[in-house]
């Protein structure tokens, strides 16, 4: 082939191969210019094997969907959706989503050629987990070639169709742009794109990254279910079991792929009834108490916020405490916020004596004693408040004494 | 149309322009070998298409424009009518109009989506104030975005969805546009004109990777059933209808024709007076150009020097500044510009040219683009660009449309300057050059390939590029970069393969400078990987605005150098070794005396040391060492050797064969410029033994002096074997195809050379010959010049007998 033979004396003239490097077999050249500079995806397709859909299902316990695209299904125990339905009769929802109706939920996680982005970038497994009338199942849509990507889009429009709700692990900046980057390549719809969202890397980071070494999936079983996988996939291998099968048509760790796939699934089940818990009582899961009070108060929760805080008055930080105070203050709880105030600004803290400076002035019309916290404080603004307080006691005084 | 009373230049000497012109004309005649005058030229209106949305024309009334020029109303109607498009008009004739004008009007229309690409982020900016300044003058509610690095996060979604006009430039298309354009469906999809400025930037290598990234851009639009217009706009060069097309793909009409007016051009072509007869020494340009500027900012003009290296732009911009900034309280007059300057630095110049407040301006061909920098009257330069068509685009920087301007090109002693100035028809019968690249190259071409299967699977029957796609296709799934499957090939690999070409050269990394005066970490200046060992070594003076500092710890896996500001009255100046050992030879060519071969060779480049040359005086005041790791380099070279008998028996001793190959390089090279139509830089030569045992440099003495691998001096006479050989290779990471033409000229080249030192006027060599010759006569016992043209007369005479 003389276009293969330009190409090979180009790399040479071009530096790319070892100057040592001479004649020898494409494949092997190839091979040594490759091994300093970046690693191989997958072993050379020099051993293609013609795979056998069938077989191949039947071995993974699978049916033929289509040309290129096998179903697996599973029954999942019905703990996990049990210890759900359980925990969402206490703790109805998270911050980001108030109710959550377990029979509307779509879990998905997907396996795909790599994490580079890029539309370059395949989607060969959409592992889904929902409930149905016989209970838990969970589908998975394996690609047994590129041609089978219109048909896995078309199932998975026809199964969000019946779902409300997605729940994914990093699935928002991850799973959904890449099946709406490649179902747009088919010219397919987007199969999510009419569904929420919810993330639960979000909730999870919220309570535990101040936490935690890291939020992965495996630290948040580990840590919150106490559980260790010991045969699992690691993540990264999963884009080379799918090149050995694309380019030799090994499907050794194809099953492999499918188990991890389905543990991460039934994973994000189990972990949403602590996550759930862990929003009521953060505390009781070593949780970042401010941090959720956080997300309640920026989603409308103000009172479950509150009570929050005042549950764990004891370890929180001064800023804390102030927001505690704020936030009794707005629900009329004026003892609880001036308790607070006073035991801060007694150590010191400038907007604690800010703020019964101003309880004294406002609310209580008691000019001297406000005068007297004020004093305690810096500032062009302190020095401005020290001036009104002091001409506002004069005042008063001044009618004090035309009052005798 | 009445011709307006700005156009009409009058032949009064009262003007400063001609003025200046005419005394040095007179002044200086022995030194002026050519010159040429370019009469002005009235404008030429049209009316404003009657179709022109009656905001844009609202818009152009409140800029003071009533009519179009010619240029701009034949690209509205070529662009209207669906064709693709080529601009070529001088600088300042109201380019971006031309564009402008078609894409806005179709955005009001139609909802029409443009993409702008210019080549630098700089140009990117003015282009966007531009339209910005249109659309607000009136109100038209037209987005026009930059997308580029320095695009946040957060605002790339909206330019992505909001964008009427995105500004971009071909990496960022490139690397973060195309491999996610699914993002950009909605853009690709109503995407109607792509418009690319600065069209003669795209030559060479850089130029190669940009049509392929062009290819893949309009594979992308098809997929979204877009076709867009081109558009496209260039300085003088002699093909722009052919690069255009090559960038469009398909037949794009060129206007050639400006409308615009252009005041009264004079052009001199300026040779250094000879200070040493006997060496065949003259007067440096340096001195020449600095001459000329001085005399013209003295009489009130501005003007610009263009300089071909930024070591020179600093020391020109030093003898300007102690002549008209002596005086520390008053603002500069004079001002540097180059690549490596911060760009607020650049910006604040640019402005202060623009607002007059700066007299001067000496600069690299970074000024060479079309930033907005206002109007000046002379422009010189110090050396020949290398090109018609550069040399051109300089001088076009000075011009007033109702005043003379002077161009002054000043010859250095190299060998193409004089070349230049001695046969002045040369320079000013000539065409410009061509701009050519080759989208073809294989390696290119398959970078590209690669790229566009990430972004979508090749099917089977689709086009891309000249060569064969399924081999292509084949040869990467072969690797398992791609995988076939039926009739079409997808991407299986995990990676992301545009991170990986880069379209410019190989970026190893910038090297900042961080200055550490009174204790900061300020970080004042960037310097490119491959200029980096030459400049940031340390003990060297780093020049900024003529303000010197020395660097005093180079960190050189960090990537910075640490400088302090110095006061010293001397520059330094980087000692260069190269040697290069042949790794294999493709094709050769033997004759009666002489071998020429073509083949692959490894070149290593080391930097021992430096000189420090003083100011005015330019003598040599000292050395220094230098410890930087070699720089090394695969590449492709043509070489020259005379069969050991011939050797011997042409050249009394092996000194003066040294000497001689030494001369015979050095011809050579430029020569070899000429005939490729490549700069000189594009092209490295060397003279060594090609198993890179040793190698030749000339001495400080002026003497050829063999040296070996450490960098020792060692005696020609005491080696075993002595085969010298004339290396000229290509100056490129991996080639970029100049060795192949090379060697099919090898003979013109060896009987050009020869022609060139055959006919120099000098008596033993000179610069615009075989170099520069120190040593006298007396102290070297043979005319170097004769030693050059008896190894010049073997490659030629076996060349024109094989």
């Amino acid at each position: 082939m003389a276009l293969k033979d330009r190409l090979n004396t180009l790399r040479r003239e071009s530096g790319v191969e070892p100057a040592s490097a001479s004649a020898g077999d494409v494949a092997s050249r190839l091979e040594r210019l490759r091994a300093g500079s970046r690693p191989r995806s997958s072993a050379p397709p020099d051993a293609k094997r013609p795979v056998d859909p069938h077989a191949l299902a039947a071995g993974l316990g699978a049916r033929v969907l289509g040309d290129y695209l096998l179903c697996r299904e599973v029954a999942v125990s019905a703990a996990a959706t049990e210890a759900l339905s359980a925990a969402l009769t206490t703790a109805p929802g998270l911050p980001e989503r108030s109710e959550i109706d377990p029979g509307s939920l779509l879990f998905v996680d997907t396996e795909t050629s790599g994490l580079a982005g890029g539309t370059g970038t395949l989607v060969f497994l959409v592992g889904l987990l929902r409930w149905e009338a016989a209970g838990p199942v969970c589908r998975q849509y394996l690609l047994t070639g590129f041609g089978g990507e219109p048909a896995l889009y078309q199932s998975l429009s026809a199964e969000a169709a019946t779902a409300s709700l997605v729940v994914s692990y990093n699935g928002k900046s991850f799973d959904a742009p890449l099946l709406r980057d490649r179902a747009c390549l088919n010219r397919q719809a987007s199969p999510l794109a009419a569904l929420a969202h919810l993330d639960l890397l979000a909730p999870m980071r919220r309570l535990f990254a101040t936490r935690w070494p890291d939020c992965r999936l495996a630290t948040a079983e580990a840590l919150l279910l106490g559980e260790h996988r010991s045969d699992d996939l690691p993540g990264d291998q999963a884009p080379l079991a799918w090149f050995d099968f694309v380019h030799r048509g090994d499907t050794q760790r194809l099953p492999g792929v499918l188990s991890h796939n389905e543990q991460d699934l039934v994973s994000l089940m189990r972990l949403l009834p602590p996550l759930l818990g862990a929003h009521q009582a953060p505390l009781a899961y070593g949780g970042d108490v401010a941090a959720t009070a956080r997300a309640w108060l920026r989603h409308g929760s103000e009172d479950r916020a509150r009570d929050l805080l005042a549950d764990a008055e004891a370890c929180l930080a001064d800023a804390e405490r102030l927001e505690l105070a704020r936030l009794a203050r707005r629900a009329g709880d004026r003892d609880t916020a001036v308790r607070i105030w006073r035991a801060l600004a007694e150590q010191g803290n400038e907007r604690a004596i800010e703020a019964i400076a101003k309880h004294y002035e406002h609310r209580l019309g008691d000019p001297s004693t406000a005068l007297a916290w004020a004093r305690r404080l810096s500032g062009l603004e302190a020095q401005r408040r020290c001036r009104r307080l002091e001409s506002k006691r004069d005042g008063a005084m001044a009618q004090g004494e035309l009052g005798l | 149309m009445a011709s307006a009373p700005d156009n009409v230049v009058s032949p009064d000497f009262g003007d400063p322009v001609r003025r200046l012109a005419a005394q040095l004309k007179a002044k200086y005649s022995d030194r002026i070998t050519g010159e040429l005058t370019v009469p002005g030229r009235e404008a030429r209106y049209e009316p404003l298409p009657d179709e022109l949305d009656g905001r844009l024309k609202e818009a152009l009334r409140q800029r003071g424009l009533e009519q179009l020029y010619s240029h701009q109303r034949a690209a509205w109607d070529a662009i209207r009518a669906g064709q693709h498009t080529v601009v070529v008009t001088p600088t300042a004739s109201g380019k971006t109009l031309c564009y402008n004008l078609p894409v806005i009007q179709d955005a009001l229309e139609t909802g029409a989506k443009a993409l702008y690409l210019f080549p630098t982020k700089a140009l990117s900016q003015d282009q966007v104030a531009e339209l910005v300044e249109l659309n607000q003058a009136a109100e038209l509610g037209i987005r026009a975005y930059t997308f580029d690095g320095d695009t946040p996060g957060d605002a790339r979604q909206a330019v992505r969805t909001k964008g009427d006009i995105v500004v971009s430039n071909p990496d960022m298309l490139h690397q973060g546009v195309l491999p996610h354009h699914t993002k950009w469906a909605q853009f690709f999809e109503s995407l109607r004109y792509v418009v690319i400025d600065e069209l003669h930037t795209y030559r060479g290598v850089f130029g190669a990777h940009v049509a392929n990234v062009m290819r893949r851009l309009r594979r992308i639009c098809r997929f979204y059933g877009s076709e867009p217009i081109f558009i496209l706009s260039s300085a003088t060069i002699a093909n722009p209808a052919e690069l255009a097309q090559q960038l469009a793909g398909d037949a794009v009409t060129a206007i050639t024709d400006s409308g615009a007016p252009s005041g009264e051009k004079h052009l001199l072509l300026w040779n250094p007076p000879v200070v040493n007869a006997d060496l065949g020494i003259r007067a440096s340009a340096r001195s020449q150009a600095t001459r000329i500027t001085r005399s013209a900012v003295a009489r009130g003009l501005k003007g610009i020097i263009f300089a071909r290296s930024r070591i020179m732009v600093e020391i020109l911009t030093k003898y300007l500044k102690d002549t008209f900034d002596s005086d520390p309280r008053r603002p500069s007059r004079v001002a540097a510009y180059r690549g490596g300057y911060l760009p607020t630095e650049r910006r604040r110049t640019e402005q202060q040219l623009r607002s007059g407040d700066v007299d001067c301006v000496v600069a690299t061909s970074a000024l060479e683009l079309g930033v907005d920098i206002g109007a000046l009257d002379v422009c010189v330069l110090n050396g020949y660009p290398g090109t018609i068509a550069s040399t051109w685009q300089r001088i076009g920087r000075a011009g007033r449309r109702n005043r003379a301007s002077l161009g002054v090109v000043v010859a250095s002693s190299q060998p193409l300057d004089q070349y230049i100035v001695r046969n002045p028809d040369f320079f000013t019968g000539a065409s410009p050059e061509h701009a050519r690249i080759d989208p073809d190259q294989l390696l290119i071409l398959l970078d590209h390939v690669r790229c566009a299967a990430f972004e979508l699977s090749f099917q089977r029957g689709e086009c891309f590029g000249g060569e064969p796609l399924e081999e292509l296709l084949e040869y990467l799934a072969e690797q398992g970069v791609l995988h076939r499957e039926g009739d079409a090939w997808h991407w299986t690999e995990d990676s992301y393969p545009a991170n990986s070409v880069s379209l410019r050269s190989v970026a190893e990394g910038n090297f900042v400078v961080v200055d550490q005066t009174e204790g900061g970490r300020r970080i004042i200046a960037e310097v490119d990987y491959a200029s980096a060992p030459e400049t940031l070594y340390e003990g060297a003076i780093y020049l900024i605005q003529a303000v010197p500092y020395q660097v005093e710890y180079l960190d050189w896996d960090g990537r910075k150098a640490y400088v302090r500001e110095t006061p010293v009255d001397y520059y330094t100046d980087a000692i260069d070794y190269t040697r290069l050992k042949i790794l294999e030879n493709f094709e050769s060519e033997t004759a009666a005396d002489t071998d020429t071969s073509r083949g692959e060779v490894h070149l290593v480049r080391r930097i021992p040391g430096y000189k420090k040359i003083r100011y005015y005086s330019h003598e040599n005041i000292g050395f220094g060492k230098i410890s930087l790791p070699d720089q090394e380099m695969h590449t492709t070279a043509v070489w020259w050797q005379v069969h050991p008998e011939a050797l011997a028996e042409a050249f009394p001793s092996r000194q003066q064969a040294l000497d001689g190959f030494l001369g015979a390089a050095y011809a050579m090279h430029h020569v070899a410029a000429l005939r490729l139509m490549a700069e000189p830089g594009d092209l490295g030569r060397a003279v060594g033994d090609g198993d890179a045992e040793w190698f030749a440099t000339t001495g400080p003495g002026g003497r050829g002096q063999l040296r070996t691998l450490d960098g020792g001096e060692a005696d020609p006479e005491a080696q075993r074997e002595f085969r010298p050989a004339v290396f000229l290779y290509d100056n490129y990471p991996g080639g970029v195809g100049l060795s192949a033409p090379l060697f099919d000229q090898r003979a013109a080249v060896a009987a050009d050379a020869y022609e060139l030192v055959a006919s120099c006027g000098c008596e033993q060599g000179c610069p615009s010959c075989v170099g520069p010759i120190l040593a006298s006569e007396e102290s070297r016992g043979f005319s170097p010049r004769a030693a050059a043209l008896t190894a010049l007369e073997r490659f030629a005479r076996d060349g024109t007998q094989g």
